[in-house]
């Protein structure tokens, strides 16, 4: 496994948000999913992981709730709230106009 | 957004709040599982059990590291943690009782004082006045009077408008919604019936006189305007005040008659209880004024009154008085020669409130200064005593930070420790400050208004808040700077606290040191000021001996003694009685009042024009031909009035030495006739020394006495020459007075030096104030300078115990303690003296016989306040003396 990138905080919120856009899920899932979907490029260490979560749910985008798992476990499973779903529009927006300049800047040629 | 918002995370914040341990838990709980499943995942991969979890460990990163972070992720911490630091402040306090005690009284003092005062301030100074319904504005509420420079010096820089006057303005003004107008009517009445004989305070007042106000009678009506007339109906209106004190609130008492002067009146409304009237004294009578609409300046009296106005909208001061004075110029052309030089005068417009305050208020002004000044040093104290705590504490702050406090969480603490202290002063503040109040409501000079309705308001509570916020920071800037300005590893390592570090806590002490003593030096200055006034003004000489003087007056109504022969057989009557009393010496009478009222009239010397256009005057008294007997005045030169100066003889009169001084300069002025009164002749047959009238503040005037026998009087002084105790004369007095008649109340009872008591109680009070002020300073100054310097050689025992075994004399070590604390004291009264030289001007207006720079005043109080600092760094140098070098050098 190459060295995983090295993330920027507010990446990993949007990228938090958008995993749990698509299902509630808990912290190790969150992590497990987005190892999977990213191909294994995208690592998160645990230690950062669940305080962004925890922010996350401070703020009001995700909210959490304990649920009985397989295995008879309690587990704290978060979703997207309705202001977490407008954070995350204004989030991958954002990074949509910020990596469209940075590719345009890379582009140039040199002189 | 913003509700939405909260509704999502609120059961999130308080359940983080409320539920902290289960909230704990939950995290717990959450990682816990994590850890496990991660664990499941590598046993997945062929891991053994112990191995698995080892490694989930290791991928996880630090465990309690990622708990503490998710921790502080919680945006209600803030709380959590001010309760902590409360907590522990709380604690600290409480471990430190001596500590906390005389912090906790320091603030205390400095709060509660200020809290007084402002209490004051603030119903005096900023309350509107309670005019204001149903009109909204009450600033259009305007004071008019006139200004006649010539009489100044007796009647002050303003005077009651003429009656022809107020004519011509309320008809012609362009400015005016409305003008009204009161006074007159002799200012007291007898009141006659049921109950004790009493005089009380009446005033006539103009029909529109409440209306513009906004307020109208509780009870009844008001007065209709065709009853405000010369010759109009005998009906009144009461005060609340009065209706509940002699008619028992008697609801029917409209439309009853009571009987004024002998007279009967109706009643026809009582005013409510919330009524002020806007004067110093509250009259408790009001009846029509029923000017006459004719009068003007060929009448045979000219009357004045006081007049208020309320300005149309949008009207300013300025106008207003250029419109007034325009018509007033207009005016004085149709006015008579003799009376001309009395109409080159100006008119003078004041809102309403500035009237009533605007004497008080550079007063007012000054003790919430003097009082701000305490506060400064009361928190300068109580940073000095957190100064030298920090400086012990400074192990607990170092290992507080090596265990993960920021250096923000650590000032924030102390910050919080200290508005904690700053709130236990400002309770007990709140205390002393009402306890204050009370004080002044009933000690205050009545010079002060409103005084009786001071009480605490919103305003000052907000005030309280403010202040005590104010101090919580000064108190907690102090040591939150010596604290972020620690190294905290070599305080770590350090077994004692070193003496050569702390320059900048030194520093900061050296600087608040300086400070209180030169804030002590300039309230010192101050309250020495107006100390030294009231000696000055208690020690006038009046011109006669006041001791052993009873005063009482006697007002005769004129309905029932119409005729001048009823009056001089009254007096005569009441002055044998009187006589023949045992413990009286002697007894006359006078009128108006001796030193409280003066009648000013016009003079003319015969032989001796004045220039076109220039009016001299003179003060008038009417006395009996024992009056300079019985106040031991003597007579300088010429005879006394005796009974053969009755009605059939010349008019004769008495001068004083300062119209003779003025007048006749080294000449003799017996013999000589002046004109006065109603321009007969006089002639002077005698001269005595000049008196002076209170208030003694104002400067000595030219007198002329005439002789009752000619002029009988019915508004009489009844002055008594007692043997000793002149009090205990008083019922005796007006036993012999209601032996003549029993219907004559007899009021303004006092002994003369009763009256010069009163007289100088406003500047009493002043210096009272500013003198407990300037005391309370003094000692919270001089308890700093020992605090400090007490503190410097607990810190260098150490090195003076060496000194001390080197060989060092007592004197050698007390010179060395002594020199930095003298040096700092030293800096600190000659700044005080030059803010004190830059600030006393502020009190010129209070001094009296004293200059602003005056300077015994000033060498006085230095040496004072010097003797007090010298004291307060002797004895910790002394103590610094006792030092037994063994301990000293064992000391850690």
């Amino acid at each position: 496994m190459s060295k995983p990138s090295d993330l920027v905080q507010g990446t990993l919120d949007l990228l938090i948000l958008k995993i749990l856009a698509l299902e509630p899920l808990n912290g190790y899932s969150v992590s497990q999913r987005l190892k999977q979907v990213s191909g294994d490029i995208l690592h998160v260490s645990d230690g950062s992981l669940y305080p962004a979560l925890h922010k996350l749910e401070q703020e009001g985008w995700v909210a959490a709730e304990w649920k009985a798992s397989e295995k008879n476990r309690r587990a704290k499973y978060y979703s997207l709230t309705r202001l977490g779903r407008k954070q995350l529009e204004k989030e991958a927006s954002n990074w949509q106009r910020l990596s469209v300049a940075i590719s345009h800047v890379v582009k140039l040629k040199e002189a | 957004m913003r509700p939405e918002h909260w509704i999502y995370t609120l059961p999130l914040r308080l359940r983080s709040l409320f539920r902290r341990p289960q909230v704990d838990q939950d995290l717990d709980e959450e990682i816990r599982d994590h850890l496990e499943r991660r664990t499941e995942e590598y046993v997945a991969k062929g891991l053994s059990p112990e191995e698995a979890r080892y490694a989930a460990c290791r991928e996880f990163g630090g465990v309690e590291q990622a708990k503490e972070k998710c921790r502080d992720t919680r945006k209600v911490n803030w709380i959590y943690e001010l309760v902590q630091d409360l907590r522990y402040g709380l604690r600290q306090m409480r471990r430190n009782p001596g500590f906390t005690a005389v912090a906790v009284i320091t603030l205390a003092l400095g709060i509660g004082a200020n809290t007084a005062i402002f209490s004051v301030v603030s119903s005096v100074l900023i309350h509107p006045l309670p005019y204001s319904e149903p009109y909204s504005d009450p600033d259009r509420l305007v004071w008019i009077t006139e200004f006649w420079p010539q009489l100044s010096y007796i009647m002050g820089d303003s005077t009651p408008v003429p009656v022809p006057d107020y004519l011509h303005w309320r008809e012609q003004n362009h400015v005016f919604e409305s003008m009204a107008a009161y006074g007159g009517h002799r200012g007291a009445v007898n009141l006659g019936g049921k109950g004790e004989l009493e005089r009380v305070d009446i005033t006539g007042v103009t029909w529109n006189f409440f209306p513009m106000l906004g307020v109208q009678p509780a009870l009844g009506r008001d007065f209709l305007p065709e009853e405000d007339r010369p010759g109009g109906p005998p009906v009144v209106i009461l005060s609340y005040a009065l209706w509940q004190r002699r008619f028992g609130s008697d609801p029917k008492l409209v439309g009853r008659m009571i009987n004024l002067d002998e007279e009967g009146y109706t009643v026809v409304g009582i005013m409510p209880q919330s009524f002020h009237f806007p004067a110093d004294r509250s009259p408790e009578l009001f009846i029509p004024r029923g000017l006459d609409p004719n009068m003007n300046w060929d009448s045979p009296s000219v009357a004045s009154v006081n007049v208020i106005g309320r300005l149309k909208p949008g009207v300013n001061l300025k106008r207003a008085k250029s419109d007034l004075l325009t018509i007033h110029q207009q005016s004085a052309k149709a006015v008579p020669s003799f009376a001309r030089a009395l109409t080159a005068s100006q008119v003078r417009i004041v809102t309403l409130h500035e009237h009533l305050v605007g004497n008080v208020r550079p007063l007012l002004l000054i003790f919430l200064g003097a009082v701000g000044f305490v506060l400064l040093l009361a928190c300068a104290n109580v940073a000095n005593l957190q100064l030298a705590r920090s400086a012990t504490r400074e192990k607990e702050f170092a290992v507080r930070a090596a265990i993960g406090a920021g250096r923000g969480r650590l000032g924030k603490q102390l910050l919080v420790e200290s508005f904690a202290l700053a709130v236990l002063g400002g309770v007990a503040g709140l205390i002393l400050g009402a306890g204050g109040v009370t004080l002044l409501r009933h000690w205050g000079p009545p010079t002060i208004p409103a005084l009786k309705t001071v009480g605490f308001d919103p305003w000052v509570f907000a005030f309280i808040a403010a202040i005590t916020a104010f101090a919580g920071i000064a108190v907690g800037l102090a040591p939150v700077f010596v604290a972020s300005g620690l190294n905290l590893d070599e305080t770590l390592k350090e077994s004692r606290p070193s003496t050569t570090r702390g320059g900048a806590a030194q520093r900061l002490r050296a600087l608040l040191m300086i400070s209180e003593v030169a804030l002590a030096l300039i309230l010192l200055t101050g309250a020495g000021l107006l100390i030294h006034t009231f000696v000055r003004l208690t020690s006038v000489d009046p011109g006669f001996d006041p001791r052993n003087i009873l005063t009482e007056r006697v007002v005769l109504p004129l309905g029932k003694y119409p005729e001048p022969a009823q009056w001089t057989s009254f007096l005569q009557s009441v002055l044998e009685r009187v006589e023949g009393l045992p413990g009286v010496e002697s007894v006359a009478a006078a009128s108006p009042s001796p030193l409280t009222d003066a009648l000013l009239g016009g003079l003319d010397i015969e032989g001796r024009p004045t220039p076109r256009g220039v009016q001299i005057s003179t003060l008038i008294s009417n006395i009996s031909p024992s009056y300079f007997h019985t106040l031991r005045i003597p007579l300088m030169s010429g005879r006394n009035f005796t009974s053969h100066d009755d009605g059939s003889a010349p008019n004769v009169a008495i001068v004083d030495r300062i119209f003779v001084r003025r007048y006749f300069g080294k000449e003799s002025p017996l013999g000589h006739r002046i004109r006065i009164l109603d321009g007969s002749l006089y002639s002077i047959v005698g001269v005595v020394p000049g008196t002076r009238y209170l208030p003694l503040t104002t400067g000595p005037s030219p007198e002329v006495f005439i002789c009752d026998v000619q002029h009988p009087m019915w508004d009489m002084t009844l002055i008594v020459h007692a043997t000793s105790d002149p009090a205990s004369l008083a019922a005796a007095v007006r036993s012999k007075v209601q032996e003549v008649d029993p219907n004559q109340p007899v009021f303004d009872v006092a002994t003369m030096e009763e009256r010069f008591s009163q007289a100088v109680a406003p500047q009493r009070f002043n210096a009272l104030v500013l003198g407990i002020f300037a005391s309370v300073a003094v000692i919270l100054a001089g308890v700093g300078v020992y605090g400090v310097m007490a503190y410097s050689v607990t810190r260098r025992t150490h090195e003076i115990g060496i000194r001390i075994a080197l060989g060092a004399q007592q004197r050698d070590v007390i010179r060395l303690v002594l020199h930095r604390g003298a040096a700092l004291s030293l800096v600190g009264i000659v700044l005080g003296l030059a803010g004190a030289l830059a600030l006393t001007r502020f009190l010129s207006n209070l001094l009296y016989g004293v200059t602003v720079r005056d300077p015994l005043t000033f060498v006085a109080v230095s040496l004072l306040l010097t003797a007090v600092a010298l004291l307060a760094n002797y004895i910790p140098a002394r103590r610094a003396t006792k030092v037994d070098p063994m301990v000293a050098l064992r000391h850690e």
